[in-house]
């Protein structure tokens, strides 16, 4: 028996709850189309692979090659997408599922992005690769020590004992010491005992130095660095990654001020090194014409062709650099033009068994 | 009778920073005006040589380097430093060229 409200209280208390109700259900009718739109055309396969983050609006599938090293392209372009809902503040659920192949680099690039969801509170999950081997490097990276903090520690700390970890630093400081921990664990996984590579303390002081000058204030972790330390036991070797989310290096040029030195920048470079597209720029930035031909100062500007130089003198390997739209094996001398940007600056490099070393002479 | 005053930048840091102070720790600047330059006057003024050892370290970042010597050589000009100090560096021996080339440059 339905019953009819006479009083005008309980007329507006039922209007009230119709209200509720309505939206309610307006609510659930755009979930189920959205869920029916994602289905749309799919087969079976993709549509349980859909299920496990269907509440999710954003969802980002990963290439299979998960290599920035290897597949810059495609995997920028993945970074990208996460980066582009990211900066519309939506949650997002990122496929890992069909990954056979995946590298540190990628891993790293990857927690920054996640650490940058974490830092506007806003939800970023994810799943593991089917490969064993993918999931295991994940696993073994240092990945999940960040995945529950939002903090970030005052100084970057290195943990002894760790074959793999990711190290960061929100404050910009460059950070000398941490050098002194890496340096003892990573020639003894190289060379059996301490010893002194000096390239590797002067490329982790250029590129902090670096992101500390060039990284401009006021994007969200902007101002952070990530490195990440990787130890191949059997192979000897320990490879670096440093990411970081600046402007990059050719947007930050091309964000000078007419007061700055840098200002056309590319016309000068034209007109003295006949340089005209980015990649040539990098090459030259590499080997220092660049700075000295653009700001008629030697004095500066010897960071990036400090680093090109440890890579020349044996002091690090297979250096690889990727800022903006250049990506470059430096190594191998190629440099080229991606079609997508890659949001900040990227740089790996390895030590290995045959690099310059100098017996450990340090009293610790 | 002993003409030379040797300082190492080991004694300092075993890691050398950054450029300036408020950088990082152990920046060129701070090495500089605390250690460096105090010693340089006495230098000067006794008309001895300076001996600065480069050696004992774990690396060296070019804008700590520059702001030592090229640093020193802005406030005390090029020749009286290539005149009053001498650099050790057995092992990386490029670095005692890189520093000539920062003080020979400290003004260009």
């Amino acid at each position: 028996m339905k019953l009819y409200f006479k009083s005008q209280k309980y007329i507006n208390y039922s209007k009230r709850r119709a209200r509720k109700s309505l939206k309610r259900r307006l609510i659930h009718k755009r979930r189920i189309l959205h869920i029916r739109r994602s289905f749309y055309k799919k087969n079976l396969k993709e549509v349980s692979l859909l299920k496990d983050f269907i509440q999710y609006k954003q969802h980002v599938l990963a290439p299979d090659n998960l290599s920035l090293i290897d597949n810059p392209e495609e995997v920028i372009l993945f970074f990208k997408k996460i980066h582009e809902i990211l900066n519309n503040n939506q949650r997002v659920y990122v496929i890992l599922k069909k990954v056979k192949n995946i590298d540190y680099g990628a891993i790293t690039v990857l927690l920054s992005e996640m650490y940058m969801f974490k830092l506007k509170k806003i939800q970023f999950q994810g799943d593991f690769p089917s490969d064993q081997n993918a999931k295991k490097l994940i696993i073994e990276s240092g990945f999940f020590d960040y995945i529950g903090r939002t903090d970030v520690r005052q100084n970057a700390e290195y943990l002894a004992g760790n074959d793999n970890q990711i190290i960061t630093h929100a404050h910009k400081n460059v950070e000398p010491v941490l050098s002194l921990p890496i340096m003892k664990e990573s020639s003894i996984t190289i060379w059996g005992e301490k010893r002194i590579d000096s390239g590797l303390h002067s490329v982790l002081m250029e590129l902090m130095q670096n992101t500390n000058n060039h990284a401009s204030s006021g994007m969200i972790g902007e101002k952070h660095w990530w490195l990440s330390v990787n130890h191949d036991k059997k192979n000897k070797k320990v490879s670096f990654v440093f990411v970081d989310h600046g402007v990059g290096i050719f947007r930050s040029l091309n964000g000078k001020s007419p007061d700055s030195k840098w200002y056309g920048w590319f016309e000068k470079a034209k007109s003295s090194l006949g340089v005209e597209t980015n990649e040539e720029c990098l090459k030259q930035l590499l080997l220092g014409n660049l700075h000295r031909t653009v700001t008629q100062k030697s004095y500066r500007g010897k960071g990036l062709p400090n680093i090109k130089r440890m890579l020349d003198l044996n002091r690090i390997s297979n250096l690889h650099v990727i800022s903006n739209n250049v990506y470059s094996n430096v190594d191998k001398n190629e440099y080229k033009l991606l079609n997508k940007e890659f949001d900040g600056t990227f740089f790996y490099w390895e030590l290995c068994e045959n690099n310059i070393n100098s017996p450990w002479t340090i009293q610790i | 009778m002993d003409n030379t005053n040797i300082i190492s930048i080991a004694d300092f840091s075993i890691t050398p920073g950054s450029r300036y102070r408020e950088e990082g720790p152990f920046s060129g600047q701070e090495f500089r005006e605390d250690i460096l330059e105090p010693e340089f006057k006495k230098t000067l003024e006794s008309d001895k040589k300076l001996i600065i050892n480069l050696d004992g370290v774990l690396g060296y970042g070019t804008s700590f380097l520059e702001e030592v010597f090229g640093g020193l050589a802005r406030i005390y000009t090029p020749e009286n430093i290539l005149k009053h100090i001498d650099i050790i560096s057995t092992e990386d021996s490029y670095l005692k060229d890189d520093v000539i080339e920062y003080i020979q440059n400290a003004n260009k």
